[in-house]
């Protein structure tokens, strides 16, 4: 499917997995969720392709810690886009675990809330079945300005105010 | 007053083309209602009962001149004639358009205006006391505070899809709280720790709605410099874990209350202290900025007066005297004063005002009082700086607009939510109980006589208009397709805050006059002299002699 | 939302250009006047009604249904709530021009 990933959009290749889907045969790219990835370790680590975790808004961060900076990819899903605790996860997930791999938004994702998933670390983006990507493209640019810090910059306007003054 | 930079500016200019471009695709139906509506929510439009519904932001409820002549502007121009300020010190107009809304955001924002965040899950407008910079008893000016609020609370990514709206209010004013901070989801009151340095008290959980909660203390002393990450923290919590699954469940008191206070302070603080070093921590460079907006205007040297006499000193209007005495409030500006337009005329729903009359608030805000107003969260406006020797002109001045009457803080200055006849989730109408409550109660001498009692009107259990709190409340419910009323007595938003009570089975819409009358008979005939306010008499005496008087024998059948 | 009581059902809207309260015709335009409304006598002819109301989301908003009795003119709402959506506030507005069209008893 096409996602936007950094600003493009690009083709990917991974699949989500629900709990009771096997692994498939091949190389293929997968996300399980965070309790087959706690609870299916050694199978995962011998899977053939690459693995990742795919969070739901009520998770709690410390299972995958040990292993985030291994994780080629963490989907966190929106069941709703009313759901933003999801935005919550990805700002500890960056800005206090580090965590520098990819991090995707899944599920009711809308155009409308790219701006604010972009800010909080999302850089890759599914958007919601039927939805433009192309159209989508466009909502990282209808603001220039942000008073607070974020993915796209580590200071608050009030610092870099005080900083140009 | 706060002026914007080129920053600012440019974050309220991005909005309007942002939701133009929005309203574009809902109008051509590349976006359904569903997904258009947290959309338009986010920049306060509602869709009520006949029409769409805007809700202007009005930060910490401050307007300079200029603004308010754009509000009439939009008022003459999108609206039919007028608009309605709320209990959150904001202004809502009732009929716009959906395709003029855009064109109005840009109007805004040519004033320094927006309707950002006015609904929706998210953090609204921050409020605060209306007698904010002017107050004596005012320990700092809360203002600066709320701007630094505002700013960090704006398009704040985090915390854009809460589980429910978010309120917060700030006071200067710690020991006169005229901003109900314990009735918001957060408060924040200045004070001074014992080694006498400047800080905020930070409660947490208050709210009326259904059920309403009186915040309880977060943190005792929170040094100012930590103010941003210590909310930060509150909101990180509150968005991870308030709960989601009951809209009606879902405010931050819910999850206060669940957890209990001391569990929420230690999730809050544990959050805290992994931020409180960090980007957060506000600068005194940005702290001094933002204040210097907000200092002290340019007043002249002047004798000041003694408002008790001055009443009587400005000869026979005994319309006058009232106002002076119940309208104008002191200064800390020797020769000042401040001054309430009650928009609470007779026959007039309260809190709304024609664009004549804002236009005419704008002018007598430019020749009296510096060019500043302040809408205040009792649904009056505020003219903030007159000096005391111009009342006389001033009064004349505001009567000539029917914008100078004499009731503020008594029964008739009610607050009134707009109810079934505009809101969509209303159960019973709010404004002709107000209207017929002005109508029966119209002597200023009676009204003088039953003196500093508060009247709050809510159509739902969303309690907009802040039933719990008014030390008289009236609740609309639906009776078997019937509007009906509880009456509630014994409520207080400040100090010494309280959660009214229902005092008994509901009264139909022909009854419940009455039943306010009935209430103020009870009073005035037993209290302890004039000195005992109607809040003290019920506090002494609680429900009973209420109770016997509405309900006993002589009322039955 | 108040119940409502009544004998049939009419489907009723707000309009996405300006929100004003519209109801359903039998031919499926949109009628600001409730008691040219299209009064449904069974749930089925409403749900197929409300399932094609929800089409036409570009124009409308929300549809939903309420009860009606039939009154010499048409559809009658029994609720407050619709009488007062149907015919405007009760309160007075500022502007002359502006006065809802008819009044609701006291």
């Amino acid at each position: 499917m096409e996602i936007i990933k950094r600003g493009e959009i690009v083709t990917s290749s991974w699949q989500h997995l629900t709990d009771d889907q096997a692994l498939p045969e091949g190389k293929v790219d997968v996300t399980v969720t965070l309790s087959r990835f706690v609870e299916q370790q050694s199978a995962l680590a011998a899977y053939g392709g690459r693995v990742g975790v795919r969070l739901r808004p009520g998770d709690e961060l410390e299972p995958v810690l040990s292993q985030l900076q291994n994780l080629p990819l963490i989907a966190v899903e929106f069941p709703k886009f009313t759901d933003g605790r999801g935005y919550s996860l990805a700002r500890l997930l960056r800005d206090r675990h580090e965590y520098r791999g990819e991090l995707r938004a899944v599920g009711n994702v809308l155009r409308d809330q790219l701006f604010y998933m972009h800010r909080c670390g999302f850089d890759a983006f599914e958007l919601q079945e039927g939805k433009s990507v192309s159209d989508a493209l466009d909502a990282f640019a209808e603001f220039s300005v942000r008073y607070q810090a974020g993915a796209d910059d580590p200071r608050p306007l009030f610092r870099r105010r005080a900083a140009s003054a | 007053m706060y002026q914007y930079d080129a920053h600012d500016q440019q974050i309220v200019e991005e909005r309007a083309a942002q939701f133009r471009g929005q309203v574009q695709r809902r109008l051509e139906g590349s976006i359904t209602e569903d997904e258009f509506k947290p959309l338009r929510l986010q920049n306060g439009l509602y869709m009520q009962l006949h029409a769409y519904m805007l809700r202007v932001a009005i930060p910490y409820g401050l307007l300079s001149s200029t603004q308010m002549r754009k509000l009439a502007h939009i008022a003459r121009k999108y609206d039919k004639g007028y608009g309605h300020f709320s209990t959150r010190q904001n202004i809502q107009f009732n009929w716009p358009k959906l395709a003029d809304v855009p064109t109005i955001l840009d109007e805004l924002a040519e004033v320094q205006m927006h309707a950002i965040q006015t609904s929706g899950n998210c953090i609204r407008n921050t409020t605060s006391d209306h007698y904010a910079g002017i107050a004596p008893d005012e320990i700092e000016d809360p203002r600066p505070y709320c701007e630094l609020i505002r700013q960090w609370s704006t398009f704040h990514p985090e915390f854009a899809f809460l589980p429910r709206k978010f309120k917060i209010a700030v006071t200067g004013t710690p020991d006169n709280d005229r901003a109900a901070v314990r009735f918001h989801d957060i408060g924040i009151r200045i004070v001074d720790n014992e080694a006498g340095e400047r800080g905020f008290e930070i409660l947490v959980g208050g709210g009326l709605g259904r059920t309403p909660h009186i915040a309880k203390v977060c943190r005792e002393y929170l040094p100012y410099e930590d103010l941003l990450s210590y909310l930060e923290a509150i909101l990180r919590v509150y968005n991870r874990y308030g709960r989601r699954d009951n809209k009606y469940k879902a405010r931050i008191k819910i999850l206060v209350s669940e957890l209990g206070i001391d569990e929420f302070r230690s999730q809050v603080e544990a959050e805290w202290e992994q931020i409180r070093e960090g980007a957060l921590k506000l600068v005194r460079e940005e702290i001094d900025r933002v204040r210097h907006h907000f200092e002290p205007a340019k007043y002249r040297e002047l004798p000041e007066r003694d408002l008790s006499v001055l009443g009587q000193s400005l000869g026979g209007d005994p319309g006058l005297r009232h106002f002076v005495r119940n309208n104008v409030e002191r200064h800390r500006q020797p020769g000042y004063c401040a001054v309430m337009i009650s928009l609470k005329a007779r026959a007039r729903p309260p809190g709304d005002a024609s664009d004549t009359q804002m236009d005419a608030i704008a002018d007598i805000a430019d020749e009296f009082s510096l060019g500043r107003i302040v809408v205040t969260h009792t649904q009056n406006l505020v003219l903030p700086d007159v000096e005391q020797a111009r009342l006389t002109e001033l009064y004349a001045r505001l009567a000539e607009h029917e914008l100078a009457t004499a009731n503020a803080g008594l029964l008739t200055d009610s607050i009134c939510c707009p109810g079934l006849d505009f809101c969509n989730l209303a159960n019973a109408r709010s404004i002709p109980v107000a209207l017929e409550i002005g109508e029966r109660f119209d002597k200023l001498d009676y009204l003088a006589d039953v003196g500093e009692v508060s009247l709050k009107i809510s159509g739902c259990i969303n309690a907009c208009g802040h039933h719990h709190v008014g030390n008289i409340g009236l609740l609309g419910i639906d009776k078997l397709d019937e509007e009906a009323y509880q009456l509630v007595l014994g409520g207080a938003p400040g100090n010494d805050a309280s959660i009214g009570k229902i005092i008994g089975r509901a009264f139909s819409r022909d009854q419940v006059v009455d039943a306010i009358e009935t209430v103020l008979q009870v009073y005035l005939g037993n209290r302890q002299g004039e000195d005992e306010r109607f809040i003290d008499y019920y506090r002494r005496v609680g429900q009973a002699p209420f109770k016997e008087a509405l309900y006993g024998d002589h009322k039955k059948g | 939302m108040a119940r409502s009581r009544g004998t049939h059902y009419v489907v009723t809207a707000n309009t996405t250009d300006d929100g004003s309260a519209v109801y359903l015709q039998h031919d499926g335009r949109w009628v600001r006047r409730l008691n040219q409304a299209w009064a449904i006598a069974s749930e089925t002819t409403r749900d197929a009604a409300l399932d094609r109301a929800r089409t036409q989301e570009r124009h409308i908003c929300d549809p939903y249904s309420f009860k009606v009795v039939i009154g010499p003119t048409g559809p009658r709402a029994t609720n407050t709530r619709e009488q007062i959506r149907g015919q405007g506030p009760t309160s007075p507005l500022r502007r002359p021009d502006s006065e809802p069209a008819t009044r609701l008893s006291a």
